[in-house]
């Protein structure tokens, strides 16, 4: 007997070779009827044998494509047609509801191996992809996923390519970014002043390196990249066709660059999501020059690592670890360093640590294998993002030439234009569970499912724009029941950081067919991202910034009861006008009540301290001890007399000297004691490096490292009052002061430092949970990315019978906030919830 | 005079007040319509549009480096007439004196006032002056109103300096250096003296706009004196209104060394901190050159600076920083509360 069904498959379900899958299945279980694209999902109609049909509902589930993600099929009973044939057909375009963007992947093994073959077609072509791999999301202008709507739209397949994108039994059958060295986009080698350095490199007599020509930037120069001229524009250099081909294979630019990279050059290289800056990995001078170039003093830089190998001579590599770099996503994963690595100093300096990525797009691959071949010592090349400091990433061929041109000494371009520009992931292990620093490439757009209120139909809840976090800013956008994070945008308090806020909104909006009709913001009256979201002119809910880290872990976990929250960051505006970054709540996603928090101290300078940690001490030890704490300051720090006069002159005269209550400034004051760090040169920088400094390592190297925190925990504390709900530390400031001249180690005074923050959680958030009958503690907020802090305090609620909910889809910093502002948002606009001001209230 | 401190008796119409007007205030403010001593000063009218305005001064402390309350109450006044386009002419002043306040601190402030009217060309014309108990005043208050009136050049044509005239391409104009005056005042507050002293750059500012507006005849688009919340916030009012961007470059904005030391001593910004002897000037871009010999070719003008441009927009203000990022630009906030998270 015959049957017929209409299928409709949601998620991520296009671009991931789902349409041909579709076929296979249809055509082994003999089935007519045809497949297609639409700008909801994959559409099908199958018709055969009732055994049949049902076995390929079935099988479409169980054995769908790797990188697909099904969220939902719906099949109906279709009259009969009489299908002789299974096809498959063009896109269909219309229709309200999105489908999923797949994030852009790194190239596949069977790419990889292609592409080595020097007798493939494709040998070493550098821009190869197909339907397992390659860019998505990077390239993508509209639904659904379909080559006219992506930047390859510009490229006609030539002859053998057509015949691959048409063969069902092809790796390539309907690969939309396929291309070859015939038909498709090219990749050259330019100076700073975008002069072709072509042919076969004897053209390149001048050494740049030693000039700091810079092209000037006007005052109106464009932010974004190619995107304004249309991709089908992109300024590729015109070549003769046998030229053309030499410098789509790699003989022209390739043995140049790593000539140029191995002399200590650096290079701007485009690659999926947008520019990298790279250069010689295991030479300081050419670090030393990229960091001097770029303004960057300390902030630990990532590498390209030529293969596993290569990783491993510098760095420890568990499984979990070594799977996440050979993953499709192939983020950077940060490692503990090796003691005997033999890296330059000026690498990843103040840490133990290095930020390792592995070759994911063909070019990276050219590249390395290049250089393997002559320059066996290049394996490791220092990649960081393309930008000028604090501004965007570059991803247009002339932008990058405008805004890099003072730092890279050359450019690899590329006319395959980035329609969305998108860092790289950066990801650690920390007691053998995935963390987050960076979510971006490869993890964008996937949307993360969030609790809705009971009696919504999340489908047709209106959609929600929540704008994040004042720096490291992600945005949210939720509809559907799902929220889908936005790629790294960095700050908005830029011209053209809020270009680029503002252009990725857009063009999320259109990709995810959502149109908000709420913005939340955070309540801090200082934030510029606060003050675009109230330009958007809609209905604005404002969320306090530690009850949207609490609710980002909740909604990531579907987690809806009540629990105890450690939220430990630098600042968040509480709703009492304090600024806070340490307090115990008790809440939910409907609202939360403050239940203890970190006395607060006045902050000389606000703002402006904050980059200060010797000052953020001497604010310390001037409230915990008076006028004796200021004189140890200035004792401490002679060179800062003048500063700390002024300082204290402020704070008792009551100017410009902010409340302050932040667990982000406590670790800066302490790094400022043990001398380890006295000005942050980047965001965290003291926080940061004092983690690093602590004698003991736990959770590491894939968590197999020092499990041992019982041992950890009785190296010892240091006293801490807690009186009116409020944690004291003027004893911890004595101790400690006590120990520093007996001469203790600052790494011992670190790792006792960070048993005291742990002792601190642990103690006040059981007494809560006694109180209130809660047992599930949420730990969320940036200094959760501390892996000691944070193993030691999960271990010791574990240990007690605790359930510990921490973030494992998004930073635990405010790259994740927007997913938090966004589900409160959702929740009080249902009358679900209380007003964030309004305490729960107690049972 | 006997009496050391103000005593509420100063402030009842009887002898004391009497005295306090003729030995104080008549002795210092030398001006023919007031010493008529009539219930209100009768003025010839002028030739022109009048302006007035009015501003009460209540800064504390009363005295500091550059100035005191009474240079502050006259050029305050005298300079909002004078970004006005006008030609300031009459002042009155009103006095609010706590009860033991010292004599010679007030007749110190009268000096200043009638020095500063003098400088600036203003007759006082018209006073008053009331006592209230002690603890309910800072030692003294300072009302002034002025008159004045609106140069030719600006009426002829109908010609307004409100900034409906800007346009994109005008060039930012300021008078001299940012934040002499905040900074002053802050230190004074918190008891700070910086190793190179700094010192409020308090001042009328008419002859300075005066001889602006003669070497840039119709060509000034729009004038305002950077007071309060200093210029990113004022700038930030007219980016506003005109629905225009104004980008300012860094490097071009002239801040004295001693100010910019101390301003980053105690976490303030010399672009949100207060001027009073400062005027910020937006005019056509072939008038820049000259508008800016005319503010140079003056005393109080030797600093001045181009600081940026009008460009089209949604009027915001952004600061051109040496890396090459825009940074924007909001009105004075209340305390820098940190953001960093
Ligand atoms: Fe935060
Ligand atoms: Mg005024
Ligand atoms: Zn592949
Ligand atoms: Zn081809």
């Amino acid at each position: 007997m015959k049957t017929a069904r209409r299928v409709m498959v949601k998620g991520v379900v296009q671009g991931v070779g789902f349409r041909p899958f579709v076929y296979r299945l249809a055509a082994e279980l003999r089935l007519g009827g045809w497949v297609a694209n639409t700008a909801r999902g994959v559409e099908a109609v199958v018709e055969g044998d009732v055994a049949a049909v049902e076995a390929f509902l079935r099988l479409l589930v169980d054995e769908a494509p790797a990188l697909s993600r099904i969220s939902e099929v719906q099949a109906e009973h279709v009259p009969l047609q009489g299908w002789s044939s299974f096809q498959i057909r063009t896109s269909k375009p219309s229709a309200d509801v999105a489908a999923s963007i797949p994030p852009d992947m790194a190239m596949c093994p069977a790419c990889r191996q292609e592409m080595n073959d020097p007798e493939a077609r494709r040998y070493r072509y550098p821009l190869t992809n197909c339907t397992n791999c390659g860019p998505r999301y990077s390239i993508v202008e509209r639904v659904p996923y379909d080559r006219p709507f992506t930047s390859m739209r510009s490229f006609a397949l030539c002859p053998d390519c057509r015949r691959e994108y048409d063969d069902p039994g092809d790796r390539r059958f309907h690969a939309q970014p396929l291309a070859c060295p015939v038909c498709g986009p090219q990749v050259w080698l330019t100076g700073a002043d975008g002069m072709l350095l072509g042919g076969d490199g004897t053209l390149l007599q001048s050494d740049a390196l030693t000039s700091d020509d810079c092209i000037s930037m006007g005052d109106d120069a464009p932010a974004g990249g190619d995107v304004s001229n249309g991709p089908a524009l992109i300024d590729a250099p015109v070549m003769a066709g046998d030229a053309q081909q030499d410098s789509a294979r790699s003989e022209s630019w390739a043995p140049l660059l790593i000539r140029r990279l191995q002399a200590g050059a650096i290079a701007a290289i485009k690659g999926v999501g947008g520019f990298h800056l790279a250069c010689d990995g295991r030479s300081s001078e050419a670090i030393a020059r990229l960091r001097q170039r770029k303004h960057r003093p300390a902030k630990a830089l990532a590498v390209m690592a030529r293969d596993l190998e290569a990783v491993r001579k510098v760095c420890k590599l568990s499984v979990a670890e070594e799977v996440l770099l050979l993953s499709p996503v192939a983020p950077i994963v940060i490692l503990e360093r090796l003691p005997d690595a033999n890296l330059p100093a000026n690498l990843a300096p103040g840490t133990k640590t290095l930020g390792v990525m592995l070759p994911y797009s063909p070019l990276h691959e050219v590249l390395f294998a290049t250089a393997a071949e002559q320059a066996p010592d290049l394996d490791l090349l220092v990649m960081t993002s393309g930008n000028r400091a604090g501004l965007p990433l570059c991803y247009g061929n002339e932008a990058a030439l405008a805004e890099l041109g003072d730092i890279a000494d050359l450019f690899l371009q590329h006319n395959r234009a980035i329609v969305n520009p998108i860092d790289d992931s950066v990801v650690r292990v920390i007691d053998g569970q995935l963390t987050f620093y960076r979510r971006a490439r490869g993890y964008v757009p996937a949307a993360i499912p969030v609790p809705v209120p009971p009696g919504v139909d999340a489908v047709k809840e209106p959609a929600i724009i929540a704008v994040g976090g004042e720096w490291k800013n992600t945005f949210a956008l939720l509809g559907r029941g799902e929220a889908v994070l936005s790629p790294h945008i960095g700050t908005v308090e830029t011209r053209e950081g809020r270009a680029h806020f503002l252009s990725t909104y857009q063009r999320l909006q259109e990709l995810l067919a959502l149109t908000p009709v709420t913005v939340a913001v955070d309540r801090h009256p200082g934030y510029q991202v606060s003050a675009l979201g109230r330009d958007l002119h809609l209905p604005v809910v404002e969320v306090q910034h530690h009850h949207a880290h609490l609710a980002a872990v909740l909604a990531e976990h579907g987690y809806t009861g009540e629990v105890i929250g450690a939220i430990l960051d630098g600042t968040g505006y509480g709703e009492d006008g304090v600024i806070r970054g340490f307090e115990l709540l008790r809440g939910s996603v409907r609202g939360f009540e403050r239940l203890a928090w970190l006395e607060p101290v006045p902050l000389p300078g606000g703002d402006s301290a904050v980059g200060r940690p010797w000052l953020v001490l001497a604010a310390h030890l001037g409230a915990a001890l008076g006028e004796q704490g200021w004189a140890v300051a200035k004792e401490l720090f002679p060179q800062f007399a003048r500063h700390l006069a002024g300082a204290q002159a402020m704070i008792q005269a009551g100017l410009n000297a902010p409340l302050v209550s932040s667990a982000g400034r406590l670790f800066d004051a302490v790094a400022a004691l043990l001398g380890l760090c006295l000005e942050n040169t980047y965001d965290g920088q003291a926080a940061v490096e004092l983690g690093e400094s602590v004698a003991m390592r736990l959770g590491l190297n894939g968590g197999l490292e020092g499990h041992d925190w019982a041992r950890a925990a009785a190296m010892g504390t240091y006293p801490v009052a807690f009186a009116q709900r409020q944690w004291q530390v003027a004893p911890l400031w004595s101790a400690m002061l006590q120990e520093r001249d007996r001469g203790e180690v600052p790494e011992v005074m670190a790792q006792r430092f960070h048993n005291t923050i742990a002792h601190m959680v642990v103690t006040q958030v059981m007494q809560a949970g006694r109180a209130a009958g809660i047992q599930t503690a949420v730990l969320s907020g940036g200094v959760w990315q501390n892996p000691y802090l944070t193993v030691m305090v999960r271990r010791q609620l574990l240990a007690q019978g605790w359930q510990v909910l921490l973030p494992r889809l998004l930073p635990a910093n405010d790259g994740g906030l927007a997913l938090g502002q966004a589900v409160v948002a959702l929740w009080q606009r249902q009358g679900a919830g209380r007003t964030s001001a309004e305490p729960v209230g107690k049972r | 005079m006997k009496q050391e401190q103000v005593l509420l008796a100063h402030g009842d119409g009887g002898q004391l007040t009497h005295q306090l007007v003729q030995e104080l205030f008549l002795r210092y403010f030398n001006f023919p319509a007031l010493q008529a001593l009539t219930d209100a000063a009768l003025l010839p009218p002028p030739a022109g549009r009048l302006a007035v305005t009015t501003d009460s001064f209540v800064v504390q402390p009363l005295f500091f480096p550059g100035g005191d309350i009474g240079t502050l109450a006259v050029a305050g006044t005298v300079n909002d007439l004078a970004v006005s386009g006008a030609k300031p002419m009459y002042l009155t002043a009103g006095f609010i004196l706590e009860e033991g306040l010292l004599l010679v601190d007030l007749e110190r402030v009268v000096a200043s006032m009638a020095e500063t009217a003098r400088d600036a060309g203003v007759a006082i014309v018209a006073g008053d002056t009331k006592v209230v108990e002690r603890g309910r005043g800072d030692g003294l208050y300072i009302n002034t109103a002025g008159i004045g009136v609106v140069l030719p050049d600006l009426d002829g044509e109908g010609a307004s300096l409100d900034g409906s005239r800007i346009g994109e391409g005008d060039a930012v104009l300021i008078s001299g250096t940012l934040g002499d005056h905040g900074l002053t005042i802050m230190a004074q507050r918190a008891g700070i003296a910086f190793d190179t002293p700094v010192q409020s750059d308090c001042a009328p500012l008419s002859s300075l706009i005066a001889a602006l507006q003669e070497n840039c005849l119709g060509q000034v688009k729009w004038m305002r004196d950077p007071t309060r919340g200093g210029v990113a916030t004022t700038l930030k009012e007219i980016a506003e209104v005109t629905a225009k961007d104004i980008v300012i470059d860094e490097q071009a904005l002239p801040v004295r060394d001693a100010v910019a030391d101390g301003a980053a001593i105690l976490g303030l910004d010399p672009l949100y901190l207060a001027n009073e002897g400062k005027v910020l000037v937006i005019v056509a871009p072939e008038a820049r050159d000259a508008a800016l010999a005319a503010l140079q070719a003056h005393p109080l003008g030797r600093e001045a600076a181009c600081i940026g441009h009008v460009s089209g927009g949604s009027g915001q203000v952004y600061l051109k920083t040496p890396l090459g990022g825009h940074r924007i630009l909001n009105r004075l906030m209340g305390e820098s509360l940190p953001r960093i998270c």
